[in-house]
């Protein structure tokens, strides 16, 4: 056995699990940039006992739903050709960075668009990737044997979102579904944005009996870029045999976001029936 | 009496000749604060297999002490998607196999909440309404060829969390 | 000795007539962007962030100095975020005085030569889970002149 591999053997051995705790606080979850002041910034704080490595980059990405309707967000390095990326022309500073223990870093956000950029809105995903500096626990320090421990990274994507021009947005609700199978009630939204920029808001949807009793409800934060079908599940318990009214409404109420980020668009809403035998 | 002594005994005559009853003047100003809405990643443990033999695969489940571990934290009640990169082989004085990977996630930091498979497709869940935190949990299974060499093996683990509500 | 001389000095320069003693709210008290669960402190003597009183018109004065200092801070739809004041976020500087720091807690008695700076630092403490926007209290500082 080499000597180094030794030495890591026995430091391995030597480092408590409990010590390993590394990660980083990202504050806002979103930046929102106007074309006039081209700068944004987020704040990085490492809550823990140790330095945290930190290094920024961008990529390219937006909810979407799958044909379950299940959402994900796959965050790509570059953005194709037709999508309205700010990708390519976004900085960060610095893009590297050792945080200390309980201290905190001011990452700048800067811009330099194409000449002529078009007015419209213009997307990209902040990638604030961290680890500590510790290797992973181990067995025994033995030079005859073989010791494995994997390390831990954590990388926050958050939303980076630029405006140029004057913006709207607006969404069409096309009719939801509703189906009912194991004490839940499925519902699906499908979603189409209008205007020119996306669509940020709330889906409120409620699970109301022939009475108008609350039977169940669920609230979800929306981003729609394009098209969006979710599917909302809405615990509901046992229902009884009858007719039940599935209410949705769509608003730009958004209360984790500053008000001027979030473009105004009238509330949609609709509603659909579904019956238990 | 010297000129200093004069200069005082003017003052304190202008401070008698200006003082009067007492009298009161307020004025305000306003503390602001912004308080912006966070994500928080953290390691809390890394995945630990500690020491394994030549030829015998070795798992460390996600109920284990030594499994991996991460915190969530953010906005209550907000949806996020969770992917993970994961090594296929560690690496040290040879490469080591690794695979089988077990996943489970919870609003509190203890298993028995939703299995799920990290090496899969995106992950979601919801952050707990109150405290806005996740817990997971992460296991594997190593396996050390009847060859294999003697040494620390090493790799990481990266969770990818994203909000899905932006 | 040079004091003294200085005062008399400043004395012959003043114009016959003071302007009425006033005490005026100059700057804001301003913690920026806090983080959700990571407390934020402002020193009195930042010179950007800390809030700013000034006391102007008198000669010399004795003063009493005091503070209605909030608890909170109020934020969107009834959250509030509580505030602290530590016995020396304030700091009184005067003429012939550099930055004394006080307890805003506290009456706190001094002598205002002609005009005087109070500054006022705070800390604020977010919970975890604190709700996310913009929050405001306010801080009035009431002087007594005897």
């Amino acid at each position: 056995m080499k000597r180094t591999n030794r030495m890591l053997a026995a430091l391995l051995a030597l480092t408590p699990a409990a010590a390993v705790a590394q990660g980083v606080i990202v504050a806002p979850h979103a930046v929102f940039i106007d074309h006039a002041t081209r700068s944004g910034s987020i704040t990085l704080y490492n809550p823990g006992e140790n330095p945290v490595e930190v290094t920024v980059s961008f990529g390219f990405g937006y909810p979407t739903t799958d044909s379950a309707g299940s959402m994900s967000v796959e965050v790509a390095d570059s953005a194709p050709a037709n999508e309205p990326a700010a990708t390519a022309w976004l900085q960060a500073f610095p893009r590297r960075v050792t945080i200390g223990q309980q201290e905190r870093q001011t990452i700048r956000l800067l811009a330099s668009p194409p000449a002529g950029l078009p007015d419209g809105e213009y997307w990209a995903r902040l990638i604030v990737s961290a680890k500590g500096g510790q290797v992973p626990v181990a067995g025994t320090p033995d030079s005859g044997a073989i010791t494995v421990g994997l390390t831990l990274e954590v990388r926050t994507v958050i939303a980076v979102v630029y405006r140029k021009g004057s913006l709207s947005t607006g969404l069409t609700l096309a009719a939801p579904s509703a189906t009912y199978a194991n004490d839940t009630v499925a519902v699906r939204i499908p979603m189409t944005r209008t205007g020119t920029a996306a669509y940020v808001g709330t889906a409120r949807v409620r699970v109301l009996d022939a009475k108008g009793a609350l039977k169940g409800e669920d609230e979800r934060a929306l981003g729609v870029y394009y098209t969006l079908d979710p599917r909302v599940d809405i615990p509901v318990g046992p229902l009884a045999p009858g007719t039940y009214k599935v209410v949705v409404t769509l608003s730009t109420d958004r209360g984790d976001l500053p008000p001027k980020a979030v473009l105004p668009a009238p509330p949609a809403r609709d509603s659909v029936e579904f019956t238990v035998r | 009496m010297n000129t200093a002594s004069k200069l005082s005994l003017a003052v304190l005559a202008l401070t008698l000749v200006g003082a009067s009853a007492a009298q009161a003047q307020s004025a305000n100003i306003t503390a602001t604060a912004t308080v912006l809405t966070p994500l928080t990643l953290t390691g809390t443990a890394n995945l630990a297999f500690g020491n394994v033999f030549p030829g015998i695969a070795k798992t460390v489940a996600v109920t284990d002490a030594t499994s991996g571990r991460f915190t969530i934290a953010g906005n209550p009640g907000s949806q996020v998607s969770m992917t993970f990169t994961l090594p296929a082989n560690l690496t040290g004085p040879g490469s080591l196999a690794i695979g089988t990977w077990t996943g489970d996630h919870n609003n509190t930091n203890t298993t028995g909440g939703t299995l799920f498979t990290p090496s899969g497709a995106a992950t979601l869940a919801t952050l707990d309404a109150g405290t806005g935190n996740r817990f997971l949990f992460i296991g594997a299974t190593v396996t050390p060829t009847v060859a294999q060499a003697a040494g620390a093996y090493s790799g990481t683990i990266t969770l990818n969390v994203v909000y899905t509500g932006l | 000795m040079t004091r003294t001389l200085l005062l008399g000095l400043a004395l012959l320069a003043l114009p016959r007539a003071l302007p009425a003693q006033s005490v005026t709210g100059i700057r804001n008290l301003t913690f920026g962007t806090v983080i959700p669960g990571v407390p934020t402190t402002v020193l009195q003597n930042d010179a950007v962030r800390s809030g700013q009183f000034r006391i102007a018109g008198v000669i010399v004065r004795n003063v009493t100095i005091g503070f209605t200092l909030p608890t909170v801070m109020n934020g969107p739809l009834g959250a509030t975020m509580p505030i602290t004041f530590l016995n020396n976020s304030a700091g009184f500087t005067t003429v012939f005085q550099g930055n004394t720091p006080f307890n805003p807690n506290t009456p706190y008695n001094e002598t205002v030569w002609f005009n005087a700076t109070i500054t006022l630092g705070g800390r604020v403490n977010p919970t975890p889970t604190q709700r996310s926007g913009n929050y405001t209290a306010n801080i009035v500082m009431t002087v007594i002149f005897l």
